[in-house]
């Protein structure tokens, strides 16, 4: 079910960033230029990104299977061939979730910090495709309130390994007309679909500061599984 | 379609993908109540709310270990064995059978594993014995042989009151599974049987010890007392492999002597019978003044009626030194006249002892006290409301037929008490709970001192089961005192949350020679916590918190 929505998302992005391919013939001109004369183009996105997490140990802490995040990411186009490009940069997606399970409150808190490593195939002004992998790392943090545990938490945070791969397509919304410096070339709608993965950690939790308590195994807590993501993006 | 449409496109996707799966409905429920059961070598929950048991056993260093087990839907009855080292668990399943996927009533047991399991801590195991349809009460035979369920007042839309289920736990079960076929060549196992109705309703069962009905004919009995009558069933034949049919029980229907009005069974005594007569049983009525003795044998049971004066509040066969039966008695407390009655069981000749005090209970002592005669014994009289000059007194029947009003010696206990408590392994101690639960009086049998412990709070009382030592604690509260039976000096401890119970539990690794024992007291806040402590020393420095028992998933 899920898998199938997302690719009719996937789908319908392909869809229309056909259909607007006529749009604007003067923007590719326009970045094709700042490409060709060797200019640096940077990007920066903002998005939303909606994480599936199939896990049993994912159950305390949302109510659902679905782990929503704020997605955050700079770019910059390293190398260019024709209408392929490469650029790399960094991206934060932080997530913040919590339920209350078995009457107690209880808040997982992720940071995943991962470079982008993307590869783009332009489509002259209907937009580009893009295949991106990003490694990384992820900092995992829950808490569980529970009233019979001293100091009523039970926590456990730790950094892991974390990559994505994943692939999409921007479809320029708005592009500045005209050659010169200005700092702002193009705004984009953009949307990605992939997987990704977070190393599993082991839900033995523990209360803070307590040497003779003792905690409470929660099992596996496995963050991996599809996404996908959806962006505005600015172009330098 | 538009840029525009592709933004709302990818908006309502995003949404309704959100929206997709939801978690097991266990965590939506607030914190599962729980019941809790001490056993010989850990402490067993019962989350019936999700079908589950979680055995926790005690490792060193106060750490404890949980293992789950699932549990049959909807019990209706626990009851931890005579023995203390398994529990059994009577459920009326997913009744009324609505889909094949439901539950049927069952009875499980639940017990460690033989004892050359080398598992630490040990794997409990689950027995389970399935029923056709539910019943409500459970009784297991002390020496762990049989075990019977029956219905009871009637709480079911169509109910037999008279039906009896009855397990033979030295028999694995059969059928194996409520999907498996019945293995004829043995005798199913549980047996369902239907008792020769004559209106009553089951008040009380009781297994006998073996009985012995002349002839070398020893047989083990289960006597079951309705509000009317009296039926006893011989639980060696309960079980034949058929077509063989286990033979018919014996019902006696009791009524006064006097114009044949029906009486209610209220308690029993059993006499196992020796060389020097048969075996008996004696009822007292909770309606009528006379006590019942049935004379067991081969045959049909003869019954004797004997008037004491008044509704006895219990009784006991004794041994005394008179001359005639062997000197035995049938010994009855009448409160109503402040008086215990010996009756001769085969002549109903009675003698009347005064007493100090309308005494309702009575235990015998006999072998705590080490008596010199051993063939007389002492009887513990307790039970008087408050005010009574003496809370307690012992009773030697030696000297009570014939001369009545020597025979009692008072102790000095002068407070209500509500229960006596054995100390295992150490018979001369009994501990008297004072009614109110403010003092606890353990009393030395042989030295006839009684030591009295107060409390500034109603207390409650948990006596270990390796007789070493007794704990004190608040209910709902967070005081908590280790008394040792050697000295009597309690022990001060707290805890940082309420305690609901406290166990004294074997530790994984005690031995005989090496013997480690852990106190769990049971915080049920949460999803329930628990201290330890070592009970052997116990010292709140050493203790340990176990948290969020029941916060794993099931």
């Amino acid at each position: 079910m899920k898998t199938r929505v997302m690719l009719v998302v996937l789908m319908g992005v392909s869809t229309l960033g056909s259909r607007a391919a006529h749009a604007d013939e003067g923007d590719e001109a326009v970045s094709s230029h700042r490409l060709d004369t060797g200019e640096i183009v940077g990007r920066f996105e903002l998005g939303y990104r909606g994480s599936f997490v199939s896990g049993s140990g994912y159950n305390p802490f949302s109510t659902n299977d679905y782990l929503p995040q704020l997605s955050i990411g700079v770019t910059r186009t390293l190398a260019w061939q024709g209408p392929w490009s490469f650029a790399a940069g960094v991206a934060w997606d932080y997530a913040t979730t919590g339920a209350t399970s078995l009457g107690d409150t209880t808040e997982l808190t992720l940071d995943r910090l991962t470079v982008p490593l993307e590869g783009r195939r332009r489509f002259g002004r209907f937009g580009y495709a893009f295949v991106r992998a990003a490694p990384g790392i992820a900092y995992e943090s829950v808490e569980v309130d529970d009233p019979s545990v001293p100091g009523n938490a039970l926590t456990k945070s730790r950094w892991l390994f974390a990559a994505d791969l994943s692939a999409g397509y921007a479809v320029p919304l708005w592009t500045r007309r005209g050659s010169g410096s200005q700092l702002l070339s193009h705004l984009w709608a953009q949307a990605d679909g992939g997987y990704g993965f977070v190393v599993d950690q082991r839900l033995n939790l523990t209360p803070n500061g307590q040497a003779r308590a003792d905690g409470a195994d929660l099992g596996t807590l496995a963050l991996s599984g599809g996404f996908f993501r959806l962006s505005v993006a600015a172009s330098l | 379609m538009n840029r525009t449409a592709f933004v709302l496109f990818s908006l309502c996707a995003a949404c309704a993908v959100s929206s997709c799966g939801s978690r097991p409905a266990y965590w939506n429920q607030q914190a599962p109540a729980v019941s809790t059961y001490g056993l010989q070598e850990g402490v067993a929950v019962l989350d019936a709310d999700n079908n589950r048991l979680v055995f926790l056993s005690a490792l060193p260093a106060q750490q404890l270990s949980a293992q789950q087990l699932p549990l049959a839907h909807n019990p209706v009855t626990t009851s931890v064995s005579p023995d203390g080292q398994s529990l059994f668990i009577l459920a009326s399943g997913d009744w009324p059978i609505q889909t094949a996927a439901d539950q049927l009533p069952s009875l499980t047991w639940v017990a460690p594993p033989p004892s050359s399991s080398t598992t630490v801590p040990a794997t409990m195991t689950a027995t389970q014995f399935w029923m056709s349809n539910p019943l409500q009460n459970l009784v297991v035979d002390p020496g762990e042989h049989w075990a019977v369920a029956y219905a009871g007042a009637q709480t079911d839309f169509v109910q037999n009151v008279s039906e009896l289920v009855l397990f033979d736990l030295t028999q694995a079960p059969n059928p194996s599974s409520p999907t498996a076929p019945l293995d004829k060549t043995r005798s199913p196992n549980p047996v369902s049987r239907t008792l020769q109705a004559f209106g009553g309703i089951p008040q009380q069962l009781t297994f006998t010890v073996g009985l012995d009905l002349g002839g070398g004919l020893v047989r083990h009995l289960l006597v079951m007392e309705t509000n009317i009558d009296v039926t006893m069933v011989d639980m060696d034949d309960a079980f034949p492999v058929p077509p063989a049919t286990a033979p018919a029980e014996v019902t006696v229907r009791l009524t006064n002597g006097s114009d044949g009005t029906m009486v209610t069974p209220a308690g029993l005594a059993v006499y196992p019978g020796s060389a020097s007569g048969p075996a008996r049983l004696a009822i007292r009525a909770s309606n009528d003044t006379n006590i019942f003795t049935l004379v067991l044998g081969p045959s049909t049971p003869t019954i004797n009626l004997t008037d004491v004066g008044g509704v006895p509040s219990d009784i006991a066969f004794v041994m005394t030194d008179a001359p005639t039966d062997g000197g035995l008695r049938v010994a009855a407390l009448v409160p109503s006249s402040s008086s215990a009655v010996l009756v001769e069981p085969d002549t109903s000749l009675t003698t009347t002892v005064a007493l100090d005090a309308p005494y309702t209970s009575l235990s015998l002592v006999t072998q705590a006290l080490g008596t010199p005669a051993p063939t007389v014994d002492v009887a513990l009289l307790w039970g008087a409301p408050s005010g009574a000059t003496d809370g307690v007194e012992l009773w030697t029947l030696g000297s009570s037929v014939g001369t009545p009003y020597r025979s009692v010696q008072g102790v000095d206990v002068s407070q209500s008490i509500q229960a006596v408590d054995d100390v295992p392994g150490n018979a001369q101690l009994k501990v008297l709970e004072v009614a109110g639960g403010s003092e606890f009086v353990v009393l030395n049998l042989v030295t006839q001192n009684a030591a009295p412990l107060e409390t500034s709070q109603s207390a409650s009382l948990m006596i270990a089961p390796d007789g070493g030592r007794m704990w004190v604690f608040t209910p709902e509260g967070t005081n908590l005192a280790s008394i040792d039976f050697k000295d009597l000096n309690p022990i001060r401890l707290t805890t940082d949350l309420p305690i609901n119970a406290v166990y004294d539990v074997a530790r994984v690794d005690s031995t005989a020679a090496d013997p480690h024992r852990s106190l769990i007291a049971i915080h049920q806040v949460g999803t329930l916590g628990a201290t330890v402590f070592d009970a052997l020393d116990p010292n709140p420095v050493t203790s340990r918190r176990a948290d969020a028992l029941l916060l794993e998933g099931p």
